[in-house]
Order: C-alpha cells, then structure tokens, then sequence
C-alpha cells in the first residue's frame, strides 16, 4: 500500500466523492472506507486526513454517525449516507462526469498520440 | 445529526480509559487544543473516540496514524466542530471581578479596623490594573502557559509577586492618594459582591458541568472506579469568599 500522508491535489478535490461513494453501499466506519480507498488504488489514506472530512460530512448533514460495538475492538462510528448525502453524490458523479469527459477531450493528443508542438510567437516589427 | 454516544457505553471520562493513558502525551496535547478552541467536552471525547477506534483497527499509534496532535486538532475543529461552549471567557471574567474585589475589599479591612482612610497611590492603582488585565488575559494565556511553563509560566509567576512588592513598598512611600474611598463601606461592601458573583459563578459552572466533561463514546474497559465527584468543580467558586473571610479576619487581628 502506497503511503499518502497528504492527498495529491487531484484527489484532495474528489475524496469527499469517493466517500460519499463507498457510504452509499451501506453504513460503514472510518478504517473499513481507508481500507476501501486503497483496495481501488488510492493509496493509504491517513485517519488525519479521512476523519476530518467525516467529520465536515456529518456537520453539513450529508451522514449520520451511530457508535456500535466493534468486533474484540473498542467499538466502531458507523457513518450512514442520509437523503441530503445521497442527492449531494448524485450532483457530484454528475458534475464529475462532465469534468472529467471535458478534461479528457482536452488532454487527448491525436490519433498518432503526439505532444502537440509548442505554439511559436512570430516577431512582429512596427 | 446523530452523534449520541452508545448508549450501552454509559458515560465515562476519557482519561480512565487505557489507550488515553498508553499515548498520554498526544491525547493531553489533543485535548488542550480543542479545550482551547471551547469545543464541548463530550465532542472531544467523541474525536478521542475515533482516534481510539481507528489506532486499534489499523495498529498504529495516533502519531503515526493522525500526525501531530494539535494540528490535527485544529484541522478537526475547522472542519466539524459544531457549536461551543462559551464559558471560558465567562468564568473568567467573573474569576476576574472576584480577585479584584478581593484584594481590594480585603487590603480595606486594616484601615477600616484602625478608623482610617482607605486609599490608593497611583503606582498601587497601576499595580492593581496590571493584575487585572493579566487575569483577564489568562483564557489567552493558558495555551502558552501549558505548553511553555518554563518559557511563559516561571516569568509570569516571577512577574505577579514583584508587582504585589512594588504596591506594598510604594505604600510605605508616603506617595499622594490618587483615590481614597471609605474602608468600611469597601469591606463589606465588596464581600457582598464576590458572594453574589460566587453564586453567578456557580450557576454557569453548574449549567457547564456536562459539558466540561471530556467522556468517551466508547464502552468502558473496566467499571469505572468512581466518577469524579461533581462537587469539585464548584470549588473555585466558592474559594475566593472563604479566602475573602479568612484574609479579613486575620488583617482585622493584626491591624
């Protein structure tokens, strides 16, 4: 597992996504959603970095949070999408979908895959 | 919002549980920075919680797995901290009213037993001011105060006795009386104030007491040996009237 102490700037912008994402299967608790994160290829997500965000989407709303007893553990906060938190995911893999498809189209360099040629500044005289 | 502790846990303080004592330095540090922002004792003792759970699922330790103790307090309480306790200030403000009044009330007891004036020269009045702006200033101070005792607390505490020095000897230099009141009328007067605000002082700290209390989500890891009595906290309340009575008998005594 790659260790990332601070998200990338990419992935600081779409984390509260990606959570909200993994919620929307059923209630689950903070180290399940890091251990979720990684298994797709985000690397380590550290507790500094994921509990500050559930926290943030508790405070607006968007889960509730529930302690149950954990398994031989101390006991585990189960965070539960609720109704705002799913129609805020839906917004979001929407707004997402447009970004990402702008982006791509964007980047996309050409059937023969090359950079395109910086563009030349001609000198003009007066 | 659902952030109500279990409910088979029942409440109890974060400190008797073993993995506050086993990292005692960074959940002290933890703590101290969300009791500093006045985010309510048993929203620190939910975030403790988290930390607890998480450090026990992943077998890390908090340093490891959440970083320094106090930016990630800070972070936390930008985040998600939800309203808060506004007491500090508050207590502080009539702590403040009643260690002036104190000082003031008492230093008239010896000039009212000897039938005398009771006054003030202007080095005390700036004595008596510089006092109270730093009692004033302790919510400010006592971050700094905790976490630099040497640095900030062993200056200050030289500080405060040479300024009580400097008001006693500039007493004895026959220094012109920039305020002079009657000593009788201050005496009495002033031990009614700090009683009136003793019971303000008690009502706020009775009102704030659950939320002063840092307790934890999580189930217990043995009963607990005994909650702290709830009476304690009260204490400071009621310190300065009885320290206003004994201070005055014993000048009435020796004057």
């Amino acid at each position: 597992m790659n260790a990332i102490t601070q998200p990338s700037e990419w992935l600081r912008g779409v984390l509260g996504l990606c959570v909200l994402r993994i919620m929307a299967a059923g209630p689950t608790y903070g180290y399940a959603i890091a251990a979720e994160l990684a298994a797709v290829g985000f690397g380590e997500i550290k507790g500094g970095t994921l509990y500050p965000l559930l926290a943030r989407l508790e405070k607006n709303g968007l889960v509730t949070a529930e302690w149950r007893a954990g398994d031989g553990g101390p006991g585990r906060k189960y965070f539960t999408l609720t109704e705002t938190g799913r129609t805020e995911l839906a917004q979001g893999l929407a707004q997402w979908q447009t970004f990402s498809t702008r982006v791509a189209n964007h980047l996309r360099t050409g059937d023969d895959l090359a950079l395109p040629h910086p563009r030349s500044f001609e000198k003009r005289t007066p | 919002m659902n952030t109500t502790p279990h409910t088979q846990a029942g409440s109890h303080e974060v400190w008797q549980r073993p993995f506050v004592q086993a990292h005692q330095k960074w959940c002290n540090d933890f703590v101290l920075e969300l009791r500093m922002r006045d985010v309510p004792g048993p929203v620190i003792g939910e975030r403790l919680g988290e930390v607890e759970a998480h450090c026990a699922e992943i077998g890390e330790t908090p340093a490891e797995a959440f970083g320094d103790p106090t930016d990630y307090a800070r972070q936390l309480d930008a985040e998600g901290s939800p309203a808060r306790v506004s007491g500090t200030w508050k207590i502080t403000v009539l702590s403040a009213a009643q260690v002036l009044a104190l000082l003031v009330g008492t230093a008239a007891v010896t000039p009212w037993a000897r039938g005398e004036q009771f006054s003030y020269n202007v080095v005390q009045l700036a004595c008596l001011t510089f006092f109270v702006l730093v009692l004033l200033s302790l919510p400010k101070l006592l971050a700094p105060l905790l976490r630099h005792p040497w640095a900030v607390g062993v200056p200050l505490g030289l500080l405060m006795p040479l300024v009580a020095v400097g008001a006693a000897v500039s007493g004895e230099l026959n220094l012109p009386a920039v305020l002079t009141l009657p000593a009788a009328v201050i005496s009495i007067g002033l031990f009614v104030v700090v009683l009136v605000l003793a019971l303000v002082e008690h009502r706020e700290l009775t009102r704030d007491v659950d939320d002063n209390l840092v307790t934890s989500p999580l189930a217990p890891a043995s009963e607990a040996r005994g909650k702290r009595a709830r009476w304690i906290v009260l204490v400071p309340s009621y310190a300065i009237p009885v320290a206003y009575l004994v201070l005055a008998t014993f000048s009435w005594i020796l004057a």
